[in-house]
């Protein structure tokens, strides 16, 4: 799965009408969507009904690490348009949420917004817990290699042991063959194990944002990754992750599907892209 | 603070790995001071007066060389996203991507200058006075151009953007330094170098709060 799912976004973002932030008001809106219904989704905060969007219900045990995430009719904008509103959420210590939807439905803004790098023209977010995020872009220098990159985030989050925490994360990862190289000389896959080997350092209580963590990786690292995830839930973390493909299964994830704002239906339905 | 050094060590690492691009500087540098004796005429009479101000707009035109790309990889590379999630606040990062880049651009620049200020038959004498207020005129113009350089993150022609940006800002800091590095009693501490340190501090002050809150802008249009 090489493909750059941002740039198909971007596409699929252009191709679909222009909503002005103005046009977000009730009436405008339902103007603009022939007389449907929306205005009960619209109503800032309170009034809105429990969020039907999780689909599975609460899974794991309790756990001591007090750590949760409340989304409240969180709304986001790209550009000039609005992407996606009335995103209402709630996750506790230990469960999994898994971010569904076609391209363009904001899942990269939505976890974006979530780890504070996306200001929200709507709602609220609330996280408790530190925010361990991976997004599109590893965040790693083509410069440098893979452990040295992985040792200047270590000492940026003033991890203790860095050294020996790193060295583990490159081992569990299977990244020592190419850990010195510098890291623009390598695949995809490659260089998103390094993106990853943070999630080895991170606290245990931290919610980890990650952005199509599976692009890119073979089939035994994604399997380490599953690990990594039920790992995480076990000792207290959660975990909040955009993704098409199938991710930790066992760990039994909810899923939150943002609709495509291209098409009027709520946000329930699972329209495809129109 | 942890963080803070090893940002800074990260850059340097970064640096010293494309180790040829502080070459490169150093060589525009050298070249554009070269071209001035060729354009000019190697009379010392001619030459000597005009050393200090030509050493001056050399050192500012090589330091703009290398600002274009200072936020344009960590914002690419994600690095960024990375880095606002860290310990370690925006303004900290800015501070220590300024540090790191006067390290490896103005330095080598500093350290050439008595060489070159041979080639314009500088007088020796002007030399302690030159490279100190060369310093503080460098780290002035390296905090303009994490302003600008920040301000045109993610803007096309980013480059003539942020030069366009900082070269009118710098004007105060070229007429002071000037001033300051041909002191006519042959003291350091003149009045002019007392103006040319309170700019710096004043931009040092400005520049790290202003950049950090442009990288916190610009990516919420061009970062995914």
């Amino acid at each position: 799965m090489e493909r750059n799912a941002d740039s198909i976004r971007k596409q699929a973002a252009s191709r679909v009408p222009k909503r002005r932030a103005a046009s977000s008001t009730p009436k405008s809106a339902i103007a603009a969507t022939a007389g449907k219904p929306k205005a009960a989704k619209k109503t800032p905060n309170s009034a809105n009904p429990p969020p039907k969007e999780i689909a599975a219900p609460p899974t794991s045990p309790t756990v001591p690490v007090p750590a949760e995430l409340h989304l409240t009719d969180v709304a986001i904008m790209r550009g000039s348009r609005v992407i996606q509103q009335g995103v209402n959420h709630q996750m506790k210590s230990g469960q999994m949420t898994l971010l569904t939807g076609p391209n363009g439905s904001g899942k990269s803004s939505l976890l974006r917004a979530i780890s504070g790098r996306l200001t929200t023209v709507r709602g609220s977010i609330n996280c408790t817990a530190p925010i361990l995020y991976i997004g599109h872009q590893d965040g790693v220098s083509g410069t440098l290699s893979g452990r040295q990159n992985l040792l200047s985030w270590a000492g940026m989050n003033e991890i203790e042991d860095a050294k020996d925490k790193a060295e583990a994360a490159i081992d569990k990862m299977n990244a020592n063959n190419f850990a010195d190289l510098p890291t623009r000389v390598l695949s995809r896959g490659q260089r998103r194990r390094f993106a990853l080997a943070r999630l080895c350092l991170g606290p245990a209580n931290a919610i980890w944002l990650l952005d199509e963590p599976s692009v890119g990786l073979d089939i035994d690292t994604m399997h380490v990754l599953d690990t990594l995830i039920s790992a995480h839930l076990g000792s207290g973390g959660m975990v909040m992750a955009a993704t098409h493909l199938p991710l930790a299964p066992y760990a039994r994830p909810q899923v939150l599907a943002l609709n495509d704002t291209s098409s009027d239906d709520s946000q329930t339905t699972k329209s495809g892209a129109s | 603070m942890g963080g803070f050094t090893h940002q800074i060590r990260r850059d340097l690492q970064i640096a010293w790995v494309s180790r040829l691009d502080i070459g490169v500087i150093l060589l525009f540098f050298v070249i554009i001071v070269t071209m001035f004796p060729l354009a000019i005429g190697p009379q010392p009479e001619i030459l000597r007066p005009l050393a200090v101000p030509l050493l001056w707009i050399a050192a500012f035109l090589s330091i703009l060389a290398g600002f274009e790309r200072l936020f344009a990889d960590d914002l690419r590379e994600g690095w960024l996203d990375q880095v606002a999630l860290s310990k370690l606040p925006l303004f900290a990062y800015v501070i220590a991507k300024a540090i790191a880049h006067w390290l490896v651009s103005g330095l080598p620049i500093l350290l050439a200058v008595p060489v070159i200020g041979l080639l314009l038959q500088i007088d020796p004498w002007v030399l302690p006075s030159l490279l100190v207020a060369l310093t503080i005129g460098t780290a002035a113009l390296t905090l303009l151009g994490i302003i600008g350089a920040s301000l045109a993150t993610g803007a096309r022609h980013g480059g003539s953007l942020m030069a366009l940006l900082i070269l009118p800002l710098a004007v105060p800091v070229l007429i002071f330094g000037v001033l300051a590095s041909r002191p006519d009693s042959g003291m350091i501490l003149t009045p002019h170098l007392k103006l040319l340190g309170a700019i710096m501090i004043i931009l040092l002050a400005i520049a790290p709060p202003v950049a950090a809150a442009a990288l916190g802008e610009a990516d919420d249009d061009g970062g995914a």
